[in-house]
């Protein structure tokens, strides 16, 4: 017989609501809003649209569709049909393979959790459709200015490590964390696996939440620092400048990819995806140049930007262990941009005014977020003032520094024990 | 090792790579620079795997559309 009970059994999204804490409870409805705040300020252009809109969509309704379904008893007794990123985590290995087979049957986007998101693979994507897009020819004008502003813009990279620990992380999950101010998605993914797998799908989201967040947040960073007068300075090129034609390009960045994964080897895949769209780009095959530009980099965006939206369920957020991490991604990415900031000035004063300041905070390697936000920021007080390709060189030595830095951590603290 | 001094070490490392590849970065522009690669002759679009020459990349395309021509049907 049907009853009221059997017509709620159907609704399990809101039955499974009174199956679980009230604090779970709440947060699924906070998450569902916060989704649509996201999605509205990536159409408003406030936050990154290619990432928000995907993410907003997939956070809210990754908490709306919570029902009673949880094939591994992980999370008492309630769960999705979307994925589930614990499956595969004990130590056992037979167990593992089990339960992985069997989510990946039923999950439909664990296999591209699995086999594309947990192994780093989406964000080598990413870094080819970058690559792509990138003029090399910008850090070849101005390596030394490129790189100095960039090594400034890892100062929440390196010092948000010491604030970590003070909050209780051990050494490795502290360097996982401080990755985020680094700006570099892929980097903070590759970095989380490698030193602090237990903390991945936390990190992860944090890091992608605020490098969206980058976009709405620095534009005031940068107005409160630098005064409007050193805002709209307009930059010439740089003197001597060497014209470079494709095919040097593309010669200088295969060495430099061969170069620079000799050199570090554990930030190679990241190093050899980005190089491959630069060399791409140069070498004049149109047909590659258009696929990694194009449907490759918007795919594994729209996938990158959706499964994070879907990680962010509420039994993920209410961890214990997210509230640090929001405060610590916040303050790595609030140091990085005073220190690329403070760049700016010492390139500005170095080079007895040629520089423009706003050009540090693209040495941020969020690329090419930060390069955009500092063009936009100039051409408000200035609509003339054209510093894009500096902006761009320093951006792209961001992705350099912040790759040395990636290969520096894992191998340094790779060894150590905690 | 305290976590300050570890992050300090971190950073000079990292500073003393990073200033090594802007050497090596400038140094390849000079030495590309060099070579003048640009000298040959102009680069033409690479063609598909399948063929070794633009000659036979054209022979292939005649041949697909006369295959194509003869399977088509006749018009009534």
């Amino acid at each position: 017989m049907i009853n009221w009970q059997t017509i709620l059994d159907i609704f399990e999204g809101v039955t499974s609501l009174f199956a679980v804490s009230p604090k779970l409870a709440l947060a699924r409805f906070g998450l569902i809003a916060l989704g649509f705040l996201l999605m509205y300020l990536g159409r408003k252009g406030v936050l990154e649209a290619l990432i928000m809109i995907p993410m907003g969509l997939g956070m809210a309704t990754i908490n709306a569709a919570v029902m009673f379904f949880d094939p591994l008893n992980l999370h008492g007794g309630v769960g999705t049909l979307f994925v589930e990123p614990q499956a595969g985590a004990t130590p056992d290995a037979v167990r593992n393979a089990a339960d992985l087979m069997t989510i990946l049957q039923i999950d439909w986007l664990q296999p591209v959790y699995t086999f594309t998101f947990s192994n780093g693979l989406i964000a080598c994507f990413v870094f080819m459709g970058i690559g792509s897009l990138l003029d090399i020819g910008f850090i070849l004008a101005r390596p030394y200015t490129s790189m100095i502003i960039a090594l400034c813009a890892e100062l929440g990279t390196i010092f948000t490590i010491p604030i970590a620990t003070a909050f209780g992380f051990t050494t490795k999950q502290a360097a996982a964390i401080a990755m985020v101010g680094g700006a570099d998605g892929p980097m903070v993914l590759f970095t989380s696996l490698k030193l602090a797998p237990e903390l991945f799908v936390p990190i992860a989201v944090v890091a992608y939440l605020y490098l969206g967040l980058t976009y709405g947040g620095y534009p005031y960073l940068v107005r409160a620092l630098i005064p409007k007068r050193l805002r709209s300075l307009p930059m010439q090129p740089p003197k001597n400048q060497r014209e470079f034609t494709a095919f040097e390009k593309m010669a200088v960045g295969a060495v430099a990819c061969v170069v620079l994964s000799f050199l570090l080897p554990v930030a190679a895949p990241l190093i050899f995806s980005l190089f491959l769209g630069i060399v791409i780009r140069e070498s004049g095959i149109k047909a590659f140049q258009d696929l990694i530009s194009g449907p490759v980099l918007y795919f594994s965006t729209l996938f990158l930007g959706l499964m994070l939206g879907i990680l962010c369920d509420a039994n993920t957020i209410m961890d214990p262990k997210i509230l640090p991490l929001l405060l610590l991604g916040c303050c790595a990415l609030l140091l990085s941009g005073i220190g690329g900031i403070l760049g700016g000035y010492l390139m500005y004063f170095l080079s007895g005014g040629k520089v423009n300041p706003v050009v540090g905070i693209a040495g941020v390697s969020c690329v090419p977020t930060t390069a955009k936000v500092a063009q936009k920021i100039v051409s408000k007080d200035n609509p003339s003032a054209m510093i894009m390709p500096a902006a761009l060189g320093a951006n792209i030595s961001g992705v350099i520094t912040t790759a040395i830095i990636t290969g520096v951590v894992c191998s340094i603290l790779g060894k150590v024990a905690q | 090792m305290s976590s300050l001094t570890l992050c300090l070490w971190l950073y000079a490392l990292s500073i003393v790579f990073a200033m090594a590849i802007a050497v090596v970065v400038h140094g390849l522009g000079i030495f590309v620079k060099s070579l003048k690669l640009d000298r040959s002759e102009p680069v033409t679009e690479p063609l598909v795997p399948t063929a070794d020459s633009e000659r036979e990349q054209q022979a292939l395309a005649v041949a697909i559309a006369i295959a194509h021509r003869a399977t088509r049907q006749p018009r009534a």
